[in-house]
């Protein structure tokens, strides 16, 4: 029995729906117009920002015939390619192979092409929404102008992200066959991450030469790149005439970015459904954890203390998603590498950047600890009806949370104290408490949610998670300009945050 | 063991006039309610009926609106810490680290309660033997059956030795050896003298375990006593889902 054409492309139709609706679903209806609030200023600011490049954009016509011209734009495209293919590889893994409704997928009479596709898809369009949108304030204000040729930087993304997506289901595909199911998982978080990261990492390198002049090094780079002789026709820079407006190239970019989609979820649809009922019968594992651990004892605050970080130890991808944010700890330790190795004392300016990194840094990572041990408690019941102070758990919570951060800015600290002991200082105090303002806004404002979701987590709303990250930008200037010798104008930063932390903490939910 | 409510002492749980309202709705309205000490107590009730909202807000999981909550003579909304040490709360989604062993889970749960470490050691392996989850103590709960989470869970709710238990659904979904395991493990909990509260829709266990039975629907009470109390009030049917199904239908017309 063969299924009318119509049926299936209905099937797929809906299945696409379907998915793009979980990609941008909101929780809470609750939530939609704060969300709207906030989504209309990203789009005032974009449009703002976007009108002031298109001003400068729209006077010059995009040349795709000049060699340094192609050369630049390849780099810059490069660049956005290795975010996009971070992010895709991370959200092809976790679409294709961790998702909880792939047995409800494969046991429907939907073909498992059709699931693989529209889920390949999915993943694209996650990943081009991403840049489209960030690139659409400054698209919509060069058609406003009538610079039309500068449009094609859309098309051009939307294939970027097509082949990015083809790459990152190809590396989750090897992935999986080089190291099994449950590693991938993990595999992919770091890998996406540090491919991400790649070329940030990559512009550090003339840091690591001391005896180098990092001015020079770049000025080499750039040297090489105008005096490059390759011919605009160059296959390697189809993608930047395309994104230049060069209609040919753009037909040619798109449809190899097609094929190369085509082509990887053709090949992969191959191996999907075993891969995937690999995943289904992959249960947790059985093995016993027979080591010394430390007992649960010492009272309440060291018990939940033991508790969060073995739960936390134990869990390698929730692990490797909070340790990830250290990532771009990298480059402000090569650069403080480079610049402690000379000897001379060093420019404060540069110190109140470590000082307002580490403290920025410090916020992020415990605000997320404390997502994880307040809100994405698994068992909220047990500790609710454990005869304790909420003050009690709160504490033991807040400590969990901050402690681990507090001793990462310590360490970060130890290598300042070489050389400046009251930026160090500034740096452990200042670090610290944007640790602990992270956590108690994340006790205040707690949402309910899984473990599992870290990556999309729920926030409470959109005002406290605006005020936290406003807190967290107040500590980081007043650490930074502390940690830079002005600790009398690191005042203000500091009273702004401080009084946004109390207003946070007046605007905290009751119990029920 | 309908004639078993004459004997027993004074009450464990007591409830007055208790009353949660959910905007506009009244989940529980007003409701009085005795559960002695020795006594299993089973409460039964549509969805939706207020079972498991009166069990949380006993437990201290919600605050109450309205109305008293008494634990052994203990004031459990003036001094809800004192009434929580000598309660255990076991809802229908067994509430286990997935990550921890069942071992790690009741050495936990015992500094939760402030259980002195040699006793909680020494109550971990006797309620493990008991519940035959010896064998997997040092296996983390992420791997258990829903039976075996549902067994380490009641472990976990018996290790700091309560004289009140309230389980919610405690015997969904777990297979006959290992409900039997924890019916006969509740019973002797009850011989013990420890008030025995359970919600169920399973009706055999309530009319084989409980001593008495209360029908609530609406928030309040509907009905009330031994089953023998409750065949004769309903007036029609022998069993306890036929008197169940008569005396909510009744309440609802």
């Amino acid at each position: 029995m063969t299924r009318p054409r119509g049926r299936l492309l209905g099937g797929f139709v809906f299945l696409l729906a379907h998915e793009i609706r979980l990609a941008f679903r909101w929780r809470h209806d609750s939530q939609r117009w704060g969300r709207l609030a906030v989504l209309a200023l990203m789009a005032a600011l974009l449009f703002g920002g976007g009108w002031m490049l298109a001003s400068v954009l729209a006077p010059v016509s995009p040349d795709p015939s000049s060699t340094p011209v192609l050369a630049l734009t390849s780099i810059a495209l490069l660049f956005i390619a290795t975010l996009m293919l971070g992010h895709a590889l991370i959200a092809a893994t976790e679409a294709v192979y961790t998702r909880g409704d792939l047995d409800l997928l494969l046991s429907s009479p939907v073909s498992p092409l059709t699931v693989l596709v529209v889920r390949a898809l999915g993943v694209a369009v996650r990943v081009a929404t991403v840049y489209v949108a960030l690139g659409s304030g400054v698209l919509l204000s060069l058609a406003i102008m009538g610079a039309w040729r500068w449009l094609s930087i859309g098309p051009a993304l939307v294939g970027l992200s097509l082949l990015a997506t083809a790459a990152g289901l190809t590396l989750a595909m090897a992935l999986f066959a080089t190291i099994g199911p449950r590693a991938t998982r993990v595999a992919a978080q770091v890998l996406g991450a540090l491919i991400g990261a790649s070329l940030v990492l990559a512009f550090q390198l003339p840091n690591l030469d001391r005896g180098a002049n990092r001015g020079a090094a770049y000025e080499d780079l750039f040297r090489r790149i105008s005096t490059l002789d390759w011919p605009a026709e160059h296959p390697l820079f189809l993608p930047a005439r395309a994104l230049l407006g060069d209609g040919d190239a753009l037909v040619a970019w798109s449809g190899a970015c097609i094929l190369a989609f085509a082509f990887a979820t053709v090949s992969f649809s191959r191996r999907f459904t075993a891969d995937a009922a690999a995943v289904l019968s992959l249960g947790p594992k059985k093995r016993p954890d027979t080591g010394k651990v430390r007992p649960f004892r010492g009272g309440v605050t060291m018990a939940l203390l033991i508790k969060e970080w073995r739960l936390l130890g134990r869990d390698p991808v929730l692990l490797s998603q909070i340790l990830l944010q250290l990532i771009y700890m990298i480059p402000l330790g090569v650069m403080w590498a480079r610049n402690a190795s000379g000897g001379d004392a060093i420019n404060p300016a540069f110190l109140g950047l470590m000082g307002g990194a580490v403290a920025a840094i410090a916020a992020s990572l415990a605000s997320s600890l404390a997502w994880i041990t307040v809100s994405a408690e698994d068992a909220p019941d047990l500790i609710a009806a454990a005869p304790l102070d909420r003050r009690q758990v709160d504490r033991g919570k807040l400590v969990a949370a901050a402690l681990p951060v507090a001793v990462l800015c310590a360490v970060a600290a130890g290598f300042v104290a070489r050389t400046s002991w009251e930026a160090a200082f500034w740096i452990v105090a200042g670090g610290s408490i944007a640790a602990f303002s992270a956590g108690l806004i994340g006790i205040w404002h707690q949402e309910p949610g899984s473990r599992k979701d870290f990556r999309r987590r729920p926030r409470a709303s959109w005002t406290a998670q605006l005020g936290q990250s406003f807190v967290g930008v107040g500590w980081a200037g007043a650490t930074g300009l502390a940690a830079a010798g002005q600790p009398i104008v690191a005042i203000l930063p500091a009273v702004i945050a401080l009084g946004l932390l109390l207003a946070l903490g007046e605007s905290r939910r009751k119990p029920a | 063991m309908d004639s078993a409510s004459a004997e027993l002492p004074a009450a464990g749980l007591r409830l007055r006039g208790l009353t949660k309202a959910f905007g506009d709705k009244r989940a529980v309205d007003a409701l009085d309610l005795d559960v002695r000490a020795g006594e299993l107590y089973a409460l039964l009730g549509p969805n939706g009926a207020g079972k498991t909202t009166t069990l949380r807000m006993v437990a201290g999981l919600l605050q109450a609106d309205a109305g008293e909550i008494s634990v052994f003579g203990v004031d459990a909304r003036a001094k809800p810490k004192d009434a929580k040490r000598i309660t255990a709360w076991l809802p229908d989604e067994p509430m286990l680290y997935d990550k921890l062993t069942a071992w790690e889970y009741l050495e936990f749960v015992a500094g939760l309660w402030g259980v002195p470490s040699k006793t909680a050691k020494t109550r971990a392996e006797e309620l493990l033997r008991m519940l035959d989850l010896w064998d997997h103590r040092d296996e983390r709960c992420e791997g258990f059956s829903r039976g075996m989470k549902q067994k380490a869970a009641l472990a976990g709710a018996l290790i700091h030795e309560p004289k009140l238990l309230m389980l919610d659904e405690p015997l969904t979904g777990l297979d006959a050896a290992i409900a039997r395991q924890v019916k006969d493990l509740l019973q002797s909990r009850v011989k013990a003298g420890c008030a025995l509260i359970l919600t169920t829709h399973i009706l055999e266990v309530a009319e084989r375990m409980a001593h008495r039975i209360g029908i609530i629907q609406h928030g309040r009470l509907a009905a009330e006593g031994t089953l023998a109390e409750l065949r004769a009030r309903a007036a029609s049917g022998h069993t306890l889902e036929d008197v169940f199904l008569q005396l909510t239908a009744e309440q609802t017309a």
